[in-house]
Formats: structure tokens, sequence, C-alpha cells
């Protein structure tokens, strides 16, 4: 039986191999899948730059800060005229601020994601407003609303054409020339040869998509997220062959295999997708933005003279603080920083549910993704990319937390004017992004894996039983 | 679906109307209200400019969901678009919309593709192609016969979608203007259709229909799904954006920082000032050196921004040539440059309300500037200026591109569809002749 079965593989190898529109359609997916590879890295690799210059700037302002510091002879109070220029002022390193950065992951090649929407890096600083990498990005809006072309483009919208391509007559065509009742002739089971073919055509394409991927991205600084993609990609390219296969199974003609392939792939990679998203958009909307814009300028609160009533009251309860000296232009500085941190927990609230309301939407997407398996495979990407809109959520969190650690850290050092020493601005705290990779591979990645081969597995399992009693 | 897109896109577009419309005026309020206070401290302030959006741009958001809505205006930084509605949204993945336009670029073509590929192929496989050549008709009448059925199928199915847009637009806005941008909309996508229709209608009849369903699949994937993408990265690659950080630092080394000219603007202007005014202090002199000095430095800050933007805007114009250059290939990227310009939510409408936004801002500190030098005297900082102050300055008015001028913009992308229309027309043509042979 093996050997019967290892001649059947050769001469549908054979088959496959004449046939020139399936070698021509798998050498066009070689080529894009390396396109898409080249592109996702050219686009990490900027990622990877801006990140990097972003945390050896601030390093390198730290060290100098240390120092300045050390070698400052300055005693008693900070002056009002030193506050942003003297480097042992605690308002002028609160005001310099920490980024707090998301580096790309290993493979971050393999999409886009959401990097082209939301921010990497995020500075932290004890004014809102004097923070311009927070001020928005300059990326080319016609390039954002074309999309990319990365490898998840081309794993979730081409190759799922290219398997019906390949695909689309591996029963039609035998059927159209009256052949296929020759086949289960022969001995051969026809839902042996169905899956045969079927399987053979599925191991070439995945080590198509897959070679020029192991090839180009760095693979190996990454084995985990590269091996749940590549899980991943195999169960949705299963499953893209198992449809074909059961479409084979019942439509007569070629022409119509062809037909009910594209109709599956209008719908589930063009029509559902979009459908969804306009769907979880409509039933989780974020709140308006003019309510964030509001609680940031908050203009019932007058903020020099309620800052400075803050102040007041703020010396009055912890009398430790007040300083030796009185300064008033340095207490005008003290009062909008007061004013900043009454305004602080509006803002706050503000920005978390934004957060809420994005982190619902893409609940409620992950739910009703499964209504796709394109959906499932283009997050899945993103997760395994770290370009998913859940990490840069994540980044946006714990930047919130950070941001609050940085204004305790400072707020009771720049109302007491006390200069920071070379350990301080040593122990000042950095930005660190933490996160569950694991966790999240497995959640958005080996899971839907499983589930989505199961799906291909069952899809299969129905077109061999049709397969049986055709003719 | 595309019925549903244009109710949708009428939803989407009120909401965003509704939004922008209270923004700017709580925007505008929040400046009016903010009391007493020193002008350039106001000026530090600032106040929020909100994009309007047009009755069209419910047919085409185009660029709208990436640009952002807000920009904000205060003294010594020209800042770039904020609060993208893109944030707003899960879509992990560009280029596919539930808008009207994005339906009939990728849905028309292949309504069409899939009624027509054996409209010719089918009657020669089945042999009834010679019976209609019998009948003495000729191949021309026949292909011109099935190119009317094709269009009144894609007619018949557009016609709830156009109603819908139709009313729509004009219970928004019933005005000339509106109809001339509809129209452009329209017939764009009549060209563009016009050019499916007679590319399937050739392929049938060159091909069997098989291979003809093959070969027209391929032209719509690659055209309309691969090859826009393909001149996006190459846009991307040959004419990089700088990242956020790369342009701030090369901002401030060139001097654009805030108040840090301040120091040196202060002892050159000082030194020219008094000798002018022949007085030995600033105090003596008749206006407030500080605010005059604001607004110097306002200047160099100002030129450094026009520098770098215009950098910026240099690079947004080269990728859009590299997009211009892929629509060549791409008719649908040609029908939708169109559709962006008459809605105007393309990159032309962007750019024109940035640069109005920036000249208002620019006027709108001077004036602030100068008013504290005039009314003030060099170091009198408590100088302040209340809410009948605030009432009078100017409020931004953004303008719109005529409807002629927003319908001809795009004229590469009218050449490129006379072009693929043209050559479609003569491919077809061919066909006709051949396919009796």
């Amino acid at each position: 039986m093996s050997g019967r079965l290892l001649q059947l593989i050769r001469l549908e190898l054979r088959l496959l191999q004449r046939d020139p529109g399936a070698v021509l359609a798998l050498f066009i997916l070689a080529m894009a899948v390396t396109y898409g590879a080249a592109n996702g890295t050219s686009s990490t690799e900027q990622w990877s730059a801006s990140a990097g210059r972003i945390v050896s700037t601030e390093r390198q302002e730290r060290v100098q800060r240390i120092e300045s510091v050390r070698q400052s002879t300055k005693q008693g109070p900070v002056l009002a005229s030193e506050a942003y220029t003297d480097a042992t002022s605690p308002l002028g390193a609160a005001a310099k601020g920490a980024a707090a950065v998301l580096h790309p992951t290993g493979m971050s090649a393999l999409a886009v994601g959401r990097t082209d929407v939301r921010p990497h890096a995020i500075q932290i600083s004890i004014w809102r407003s004097s923070t311009e990498l927070n001020k928005g990005d300059f990326r080319n809006p016609l390039n954002m609303l074309i999309g990319r072309f990365d490898p998840a483009f081309v794993v979730v919208y081409l190759l799922p054409l290219f398997v019906i391509s390949v695909s689309y007559g591996i029963i039609a065509d035998d059927r159209e020339r009256g052949i296929w009742s020759l086949i289960a002739a022969t001995g051969t089971s026809t839902s042996t040869t169905l899956m045969l073919r079927a399987g053979l055509r599925f191991v070439v394409t995945v080590l198509v998509v897959f070679l020029p991927l192991i090839i180009v991205l760095p693979v190996g600084s990454d084995m985990a997220g590269f091996l749940s993609a590549a899980a991943l990609t195999c169960a949705y390219t299963a499953f893209w062959f198992a449809c074909m296969s059961l479409a084979g199974v019942i439509a007569r003609s070629a022409s119509s295999v062809a037909l009910a392939g594209l109709g599956c792939w209008l719908a589930f990679v063009l029509v559902v997708p979009t459908l969804l998203r306009a769907v979880v958009g409509a039933s989780y909307p974020p709140p308006s933005r003019t309510e964030e814009l509001a609680a940031a300028r908050d203009t019932s609160f007058d903020w020099v003279r309620e800052g400075k009533v803050m102040l007041t009251r703020w010396y009055d309860e912890h009398p430790e603080t007040r300083p030796i000296q009185s300064d008033p232009v340095y207490d005008r500085f003290c009062a909008v920083l007061m004013s900043e941190i009454h305004r602080e927990p509006g803002i706050v609230r503000a920005q978390r549910r934004r957060i809420e309301a994005l982190n619902a939407q893409n609940t409620l997407y992950e739910s009703l993704s499964w209504l796709s398996p394109a959906t499932i495979v283009q997050s899945g990407m993103a997760e395994a990319a770290g370009t998913s809109d859940r990490r840069f959520l994540q980044l946006q969190q714990q930047s919130m937390q950070f941001r609050k650690t940085w204004q305790e850290r400072f707020t009771t050092a720049i109302l007491q004017r006390v200069r920071l020493t070379a350990s301080e601005v040593e122990s000042l705290p950095q930005f660190e992004f933490v996160e569950d990779r694991a966790g999240a591979l497995r959640a958005h990645l080996w899971v839907p894996a499983g589930l989505l081969g199961c799906i291909a597995a069952l899809l299969f399992w129905l077109a061999a039983r049709t397969a049986r009693v055709i003719v | 679906m595309s019925a549903g897109a244009v109710v949708a896109g009428w939803h989407r577009w009120s909401d965003v109307r509704a939004e922008r419309t209270a923004a700017e005026q709580a925007s505008r309020r929040e400046w009016e209200g903010q009391g007493v206070r020193n002008p350039h401290r106001a000026a530090h302030y600032g106040l929020y400019v909100f994009r309007p959006i047009e009755p069209m741009a419910l047919l085409e958001p185009g660029l709208d969901m990436y640009t952002g809505q807000a920009l904000w205006i205060e003294a010594h930084y020209q800042n770039p678009f904020g609060l993208r509605p893109s944030e707003d949204n899960v879509s992990s993945s560009s280029g596919a919309e539930w808008t009207p336009v994005w339906m009939a670029l990728v849905f028309l073509p292949l309504l069409t593709i899939v009624s027509g590929f054996r409209s010719i192929a089918g009657e020669k496989e089945s042999g009834t192609l010679m019976l209609a050549r019998s009948t003495g008709l000729r191949a021309w009448q026949l292909l011109a016969g099935k190119a009317l059925a094709l269009a009144t199928i894609l007619a018949v199915a557009a016609v709830l979608p156009i109603s819908a847009a139709l009313i729509s637009i004009l219970s928004i806005a019933p005005s000339g203007d509106n109809i001339i941008r509809l129209g452009a909309t329209a017939l764009a996508l009549v060209l563009y259709t016009t050019v499916w229709i007679l590319l399937t209608l050739a392929a049938s009849s060159w091909l069997q229909s098989r291979a003809a369903l093959t070969a027209l699949l391929g032209f719509w994937l690659a055209t309309t799904l691969v090859a826009p993408r393909i001149f996006t990265e190459a846009a991307a690659r040959t004419s990089p954006e700088p990242q956020p950080d790369e342009f701030w630092a090369a901002v401030k080394k060139d001097g654009a920082d805030g108040h840090a000219s301040f120091e040196s603007v202060y002892e050159r202007m000082k030194t020219q000032m008094l000798a002018k005014f022949a007085v030995s202090d600033v105090k003596d002199l008749p206006f407030n050196l500080n605010a005059m000095v604001l607004q110097e430095s306002e200047e160099l800050t100002n030129a450094v921004f026009d520098r770098h933007y215009g950098r910026l805007w240099r690079t947004y114009e080269q990728q859009e040539a590299m997009h211009r250059l892929g629509s060549w290939m791409s008719p649908a990227q040609a029908a939708r440059f169109i559709a962006m310009s008459a809605a105007g939510t393309d990159l032309h409408a962007w750019r024109r309300f940035s640069r109005e936004a920036e000249q208002y801002r620019r006027k709108l500190v001077k004036a602030l500037n100068d008013d504290m030098t005039v009314h003030s005297k060099s170091g009198d900082f408590t100088y302040a200026r209340d809410t009948d102050f605030w009432r009078e300055t100017e409020r931004f008015e953004p303008t719109q591109s005529s409807a002629v001028d927003a319908v001809t913009y795009p004229l590469h992308a009218w050449m490129v569809l006379c072009f693929w229309a043209a050559g479609a027309a003569a491919i077809a043509a061919i066909a006709a002749r051949r396919m009796y042979a």
C-alpha cells in the first residue's frame, strides 16, 4: 500500500509540475511572500531605529544630568531662574520626562498591523503640553489608506486565491474529461485521491510560503512567534484547501468550483471583516474626543489662582515640604503644577474610557472573528508580529501608570525646591513595557490555529465522504 | 450592500459633523471664556481648529480616517494633525473600508466578470455563436449588445445605491456644487465600469470561459488590490517620512524650541531699540520689548517650521507622485483619486486646510503679541486682556475648493481612466474582429 501511495504521490507531483498555471501561481506566491517580507523588514527597521534613538537619547541625557549634578556645587533651594535649566532642579528633570517605548519583536516584519496608526513611543512629562513626541506623527495618510504589502497581506488576502488557483481543478478537471470514474476503477479510492491531491498541494503551498520567510526574516530571534504564525498560517491554508476540496466534490465544472471559491474568498476575506469592523465600531464607540480635550483644558478652572489656593493648602497640610525661602515666580510654577495635578484625574478618566471602549471593541471583534478565518489570521499575524492593537493599547495603559509614578516621584521635591542628588537622578523611574507574550501567542495564535485546523479537518472529512459517492 | 454602505456613510458623516461642530464651538467657547489673561499666555493656551467635513465625504471618506480631525493652534509650535478617527477603530488592516465608492470599485468589476465571462465564450463553447452569425449579426453588433446587457445588469444593481447617494447628498446640501461633485464621481465610476465591461467581453471573446474567468480575476486582483499596495511600498521606500523623534529633534536643532531663542533675540533687539529710541532702560521704550521679542522669535521659528514642514510636504508630494504613477496600472486607484478629490478628502484638500490653519495660527499669535507690544511696557508681565478681547479675535474659517477645481485637480486620474477606456475599447474592437474567425 505504501509503495502504491508513493507511486501516486510521484504521479501527482509530476502532474502538478506539468501544470504551467499552478507552477506560475506558486512562483508568484513565492515572489509575493519574499517581497512582503522585505517590506515588513524595512518597516520594522525604521521602527527599531526610532525606538533605539529615543532610548539612547534619553540615556545620554540622563548620564549628562548625573554628571552635571555631580559637578554642581549649588546649595540651597532651587531658584526660579534655574528651575528648567539647572541639572539639579527637580522641575527641569520632571519636565524633561522619560519615554515609554514599545520595541518591535523579532517577528514584527510579519505584519505592519497597527504600527501605522498608533505611536510606539509616548513621552512622559510632568507637563502634558510639553511633549512634542505625543503631538502626532507624520505618516502619509494616503499610504495608510491604501494599506501595506506585508506578509500578513499576502497570507490573508492572496494566499487563499493561490490555493483556489491550484486546487479548483483537482477533481472537476477529471470529471469534465470524464476520467474521474476511471480513476475510481483503478482500485484507489476517490477519497484517497482527493486527499492526496489536496494534501500534496497543501504541502507545496506551505513550503512556498515559508521558505522565503525563513530566508528573509530573523526567525531565530523570535522562534516562538514564528512557529505560532506558521501554525496559524498552516491551519488557514488547510482551511482553504478543505473548502476547495468540498467545492470540488459538490460542483460539477471547474468554473463553478472556481466561482464558489471566489465567493468564499469574497465573503471571508473582504465582506465579513469589513462589516465586522463596522459593527464592532458601532457597538462600542469610543467617547467623544471633545470630552478628552475639555478635560485637558478645563476652562472652569483658573490655573494660577486656584493653583495658588491648592498650593497654600498643600503647604498647610504638609508643612515639612514648605521651602525656607519664598520665591513668587517659582511659586507660580508650583501653582500651575498643582492645577495640572488637579486636572489629571479628569484626563485619566477620559483616556481610560477611550481605552476601555477600544478594548471592548477588540474583545467583541475577537469573539466575532470566528465568522471569518481571515479575521482570525489577520489578528493572529499582528499578535505574532507584536503589532496588534492590544499591544499598543497596553503601551498606552502602562504609560498612564508610569506618568502617575513620574508625577508622584517629583511633586514633593518640586514643591520643596530641594535639589536632586546624583544618586536620585540615577534611581529615577524608567519605563519598561510589561507583556505576557507567551500567553498572547497561546490565546491568539495556538488556540485559533487548533480550532481552525479542526474546522479544516471536518471539511476535509466531509469532502472525502462526498467524494466516495460522486462520479 | 452598496445601499447599506451609503446609509452607513450618511450616519458616519452625521456623527462626525456633529462632533466636529460641537468640538469647534467648545474650543471657541473655551478660548473666549478663558478669563483675564496675559495675551502671550493665551497664545500658549491656544485653541483647537477642526477640519470641516464635506457632504460628499459620506460617499468617499478618503483620507479623513487617517489625517486627524483637529489641529492645536498655539504659540511657538506648528503642530501636526491629531485625533485620527482610525485610532478609534480596531481595524487591523487598512485598504478595505465599507464605503460606497470602495464597494463600487471592488465589487462592480467582480459583478461584471461573473456576469460576463461566459457571455461570448459560452456561446462559442455551446456552438450558438455560429447560429448568431448565420442570422447576419455582425461581430461588433453582438459585442455591443452584450455590453449593453452587462451595463443594464450593473445599472439595475446600482439603482438603489445611486438613489440612496443622491437623496443623502441632496438632503444635506442641495447645491449645484455638490451635484457637480457627485456627477464627477459617477462619471469616473461609469468610465471605470466601462473598462471592465469591455475587457470582460474581449477576454470572453478571445479565450475559453475558464481561461477568461481566470485571466479576468487575476487582472482584477492585480489592478485593484495588489498594484496600489506595491506603489505604497515604493513610495514609502523612495521617499520615507521622518519619524516624530527625528522631525522634532531636527526642528529643535534649528532653533524652534519654545522660548529657547528668546534670550539671544532679546539681547540683539535690546541693543537696537535702545539705540533707536535713544534711551538707556528698556522700561523707557514706548512699547513692550519683551512682547516684540516674542514676535521676532515667532518669526524665526516660523521660518524653521516652513523649512521642515515644507520638506515633509515635498515628501508627501513625491509619494503622491508615485501613487499617480501607480494609478496607470490601477484604474480603481485613478477612480478613487477622482472620488476623493470630489469629496474634498484627498491630500490636496488636507494640505489646503493645513496651510490655512497655519496662516491663521501665525496671524492670531502675531495679533496677541502685537497687542502686548503696543499696550504694555517692557517687563510688565501683569498686562492682561479679558473676554471682550478674546471675542474680538479672528475666527478660523477654512475655505473649500470650488467644485470645478475639485473635479479638475486629479487631471492625471481622468487621463488614466480615459486611457484605460480607450485601450479596453481597442482591445474589444480587435476581439470583435476576430470573434467569428
